[in-house]
């Protein structure tokens, strides 16, 4: 018995490959969070005086709010003030620094993560915007990209030359005032990317943010832009991951998502950061507010998930239907294992004539992980002829986890249509027998199965996120059967 | 303070040796202890969880009375309309919250069955009140049931002896007068079912006169190992009135409990079922009809809470909104950590007849436990064009058609209601109040 426990430590240790440290010089603010910590980041980044008016507004907005605790998830209080905002392993300004001056430990991080910086090396149908603790390291292919004018680069760099469309659109989807942890990103973010997709362009290769936590007790703010102008189409995905720390460090990101008319933008996400030990101690926690908005007739949003990692999850991938039969897409597969919370979902909030959303929800708990489906279907009064489809389904493996859903339908328009179902069970004993008779082991059956319940979301991600999203599943599961 | 609030203290401090059970400590204490949780709570407001679709500025806005009680002179014939047809039935009538005998029939109870007014039980023989003070199965934020447990004057008791059977259906009918002054009325009743015995209890709630009232309303029903209780509660209060009610109910071993609840008056009408399966093999099937038009707010809740191993609920829940009318269906089931083989079921279907109806649904699952079986859904949707078109063409009018439909709709639920005299008094009831077309 103890025997068979110290092998399944074994293979839970070894379980989280992204857990090392790159050991590296930085350039980290000390601990705490006051206006001259904000001036301070905005000097750092050489941002114009807007960004820093706006930075302060928002400082000064959450300083009057309360975190807020209404989700189901529970964690011991945050101190705000043990938290460095900055690390950056560049001296200086890091947007003056060239691929070829940068520390090769770094480049070494990137290589190990399976993302080479190296234009040469790199997969070719993606383009890597690396974020390495506050920084963006750098950004493949975009000389590539500016010929069809598209601008894909940091957000540091898109404040610094592109100003008008960041002043245009960044927080006009999550305003600063959005909640607690989007104020406190507005104040404090450090760098993110921004990308822009000029009318009629479709993006010829995949998108793709690498965020990467490295130094200790940091937090990593960052903020992403999309523009979708008019009947342009773009592939975005996101990964992410941190070392293994004994203790919880914070993620407060914002992503903002606009499409313009007839627009189409596909976000994908696997979230693989540090889940914390089997005992549940360090780990990160991921709240994060990410909200697209279909601003323009006809367009399409569509956010894919699968989260395996972090502590806490605390996200709900939302979507704006403001234009008329523009359509919104939510798929997403969480699994919390060990001592893992995860409180996600997503809001679709169908304003325009002929609206359209699906809602596609898997969530694995086992262990003592806690899942919990939160979602809103709000249909306005004049959304007429809107629809919603909402499906989500949970899985329990083990006595001590648990699943819950909590989902809020609003409707106000007579016309609309809206179905939600959802189911909560475990694997079937006869489905375990069967794969056993076939003579697959217990965690190979239980792998089996998962993927198979998870198929329908996998299936939405690109190739190669689908799949690391296949392992990551295996993986996480691991020592949670027998 | 709010305004309710001072008037319900002032009420316990002014009248408490009036109260029923004044003489039984523990009864006055669980009255004052009562009071505290409920200033401590204080009146819900939007911002509470579970209050959050329903309107609370009736609570500090308008200024309810507290009525001597009793009853001034009523015709049996105007309650005609409001019992199940007599000689059917055995009915107790309350009015304005007291009991009026002269109203009530109980001829021909066999024995093992008790049916009393609780004024009365609290007064004569408290103790046998004493064990179900504390049963509520409580959920957050009730601080209006706290008030109706600190001041409740009168309402029904009723107890079968293990194996006795209830051959007719008993109906308390909970009746307000129009005053100038609104009132406030809150009864509590208590049914409680032996080993193996079997009952249908129709609660109903009604207003003569279109007067704007406010009933606090718990009924509390405790099911014995075995026992099986068919429950219906028909509100129907005038378009005025407001209505904040609960039913409360603990299941033993391989009981069976049938909570029927339709909700058609009241300006704002919210009731909330709490259930506690708390034996193996008990079985409880929750439905609920609302039909809201004008500017009606209609809400019904359910908590199912599977508290043992090997438990079954099934609930389905409908809606039918029109007007300016809104409706709220929120439902909770629960599985604690430890507890296996449990089947749970809920739906919720609401239909919208007009542009400006609104409807917020909130069908919820807590699960702690792997050896579950858990369903939910939720629809919410116009009537069928193709369904209206079918019709059209075999020759009916287009209203005709719509009602048909609607009807269609609510019948599901309605033919469940077991005997015809009672499932044809409650079609009836519903036609009479807002009709929906």
């Amino acid at each position: 018995m103890n025997n068979d426990r110290s092998q399944v430590m074994n293979t839970l240790a070894r379980s989280y490959q992204q857990g090392f440290v790159t050991p590296i010089a930085s350039d980290t603010l000390a601990q705490g969070l006051d206006e001259a910590v904000i001036r301070s980041i905005s000097a750092k980044k050489q941002e114009p005086e807007f960004m820093l008016e706006w930075r302060l507004a928002a400082y000064r907005r959450w300083l009057g709010m309360t975190e807020p605790h209404w989700s189901s998830v529970r964690y011991p209080p945050i101190d705000y003030q043990a938290i460095s905002y900055y690390s950056s392993p560049f001296f200086g300004n890091p947007g003056a620094v060239a691929l070829e001056d940068v520390d090769p430990a770094l480049l070494a991080t990137y290589e190990k993560l399976g993302i080479p910086l190296d234009e040469r090396l790199s997969l070719a149908g993606v383009a890597v915007d690396a974020v390495f603790d506050s920084v963006s390291v750098a950004t493949t292919h975009q000389k590539k990209l500016a010929e069809l004018g598209i601008l894909f680069c940091s957000m540091s760099e898109a404040i610094r030359e592109h100003g008008g469309l960041v002043r245009r659109y960044l927080g006009s989807v999550v305003p600063p005032g959005d909640n607690f942890f989007a104020a406190l990103n507005a104040a404090v973010f450090s760098d993110g990317t921004f990308c822009y997709i000029p009318p009629g362009v479709r993006c010829p290769m995949e998108l793709s943010t690498y965020f990467r936590i490295n130094a200790a007790r940091t937090g990593q703010f960052e903020r992403t832009l999309i523009i979708a102008d008019e009947y342009s189409q773009v592939r975005y995905l996101e990964g992410c991951s941190a070392p293994q720390r004994d203790r919880h460090q914070l993620h407060a990101a914002v992503v903002e998502l606009i499409a313009l008319e007839g627009a189409e933008i596909d976000y994908s996400t696997v979230q693989n950061w540090y889940p914390g030990d089997a005992e549940g101690r360090g780990g990160i926690y991921n709240f994060v507010t990410k909200r697209g908005e279909c601003r323009g007739d006809g367009s399409r949003i569509s956010w894919t998930q699968v989260e395996t990692g972090s502590a806490i999850t605390w996200k709900y991938p939302s979507v704006i239907l403001r234009g008329n039969g523009s359509s919104g897409r939510f798929h997403s597969v969480a699994l919390t294992n060990h001592h893992q919370q995860a409180d996600t979902g997503t809001k679709m909030i169908h304003i325009g004539a002929n609206t359209r959303s699906t809602i596609l929800s898997k969530g694995i708990s086992a262990g003592q992980g806690h899942n919990a489906y939160r979602g809103l279907v709000k249909v306005l009064a004049g959304a007429t002829g809107a629809r919603n489809h909402t499906q989500c389904d949970s899985l329990l493996l083990g006595g001590a986890c648990s699943a819950h859903t909590y989902p809020y339908i609003e409707v106000k328009n007579r016309s609309a249509r809206v179905e939600h179902e959802a189911t909560t069970s475990r694997i079937g004993e006869d489905q375990l027998f069967y794969c056993r008779q076939r003579g697959l082991g217990s965690e190979e059956a239980v792998s089996l199965i998962v993927n198979g319940f998870c198929q329908e979301v996998l299936r939405e991600l690109p190739m190669e996120f689908s799949v690391e999203a296949r392992k990551l599943l295996a993986v996480s599961l691991e020592g949670s059967v027998g | 303070m709010n305004a309710l609030l001072q008037v319900c203290q002032q009420q316990l401090l002014a009248a408490d040796a009036q109260l029923p059970g004044h003489d039984a400590l523990s009864i006055r204490r669980f009255r004052q202890e009562a009071m505290q949780r409920a200033l401590q709570t204080g009146l819900p407001t939007q911002q509470m969880e579970h209050w959050k679709y329903t309107p609370t500025r009736w609570l500090t806005e308008s200024a309810y009375a507290f009525h001597a009680g009793g009853c001034v002179g009523l015709d049996p014939e105007d309650l005609k309309a409001l019992l199940v047809a007599r000689g059917q039935v055995h009915h107790l009538v309350f009015v304005n919250g007291l009991l009026s005998l002269p109203l009530s029939g109980l001829d021909g109870l066999p024995a093992g069955v008790q049916v009393e007014s609780m004024a009365r039980l609290a007064r004569e023989s408290p103790e046998a009140l004493e064990p179900w003070l504390g049963s509520d199965v409580t959920g957050a934020d009730q601080g209006l049931a706290a008030l109706n447990q600190a001041l409740w004057p009168d309402g029904a008791f009723v107890r079968l002896a293990s194996g006795v059977q209830l051959s007719q259906p008993l109906q308390l009918l909970f009746l307000t007068t129009s005053f100038r002054e609104p009132i406030v009325t809150l009864p509590w009743s208590v049914v409680i079912l032996g080993e193996g015995a079997r009952a249908q209890v129709i609660e109903s709630y009604a207003t003569l006169g279109q007067g704007d009232h406010f009933t606090n309303a718990r009924t509390t029903l405790v099911l014995g190992q075995g026992a099986q209780l068919d429950h219906l509660l028909l509100l129907a209060e005038s378009d005025r009135a407001h209505h904040v009610g609960s039913v409360q109910a603990t299941q033993l071993g391989a009981s069976r409990l049938a909570a029927r609840v339709f909700a058609v008056g009241g300006a704002l009408t919210r009731h909330e079922l709490h259930v506690a399966l708390a034996g193996a093999e008990a079985e409880c099937h929750p439905d609920g009809l609302f039909v809201a038009g004008g500017r009606q707010h209609l809400e019904l809740h359910s908590w199912i809470h599977h508290l043992h191993s090997h438990t079954r609920s099934q609930q389905w829940f409908k809606g039918v909104l029109d007007g300016e009318a809104r409706g709220v269906f929120n439902g909770v089931v629960r599985v604690p950590q430890g507890v296996r083989e449990i089947q749970a079921r809920q739906q919720t279907d609401n239909l919208l007849l007009s542009d400006r109806a609104e409807i917020a649904a909130k069908p919820q699952l807590e699960i702690h436990s792997d050896a579950v079986q858990c369903h939910h859904g939720a629809t919410v949707g116009s009537l069928d064009a193709e369904a209206i078109f079918y019709l059209r063409s075999r020759g009916l009018d287009e209203e005709c058609a719509r009602k048909l439909l609607v009807q269609g709709f609510i019948d599901v639920l309605l033919q469940r209601v077991q005997p015809a005299v009672v499932r044809e008094w409650i079609a009836r009831r519903l036609n009479s109040g807002e009709v929906a077309s």
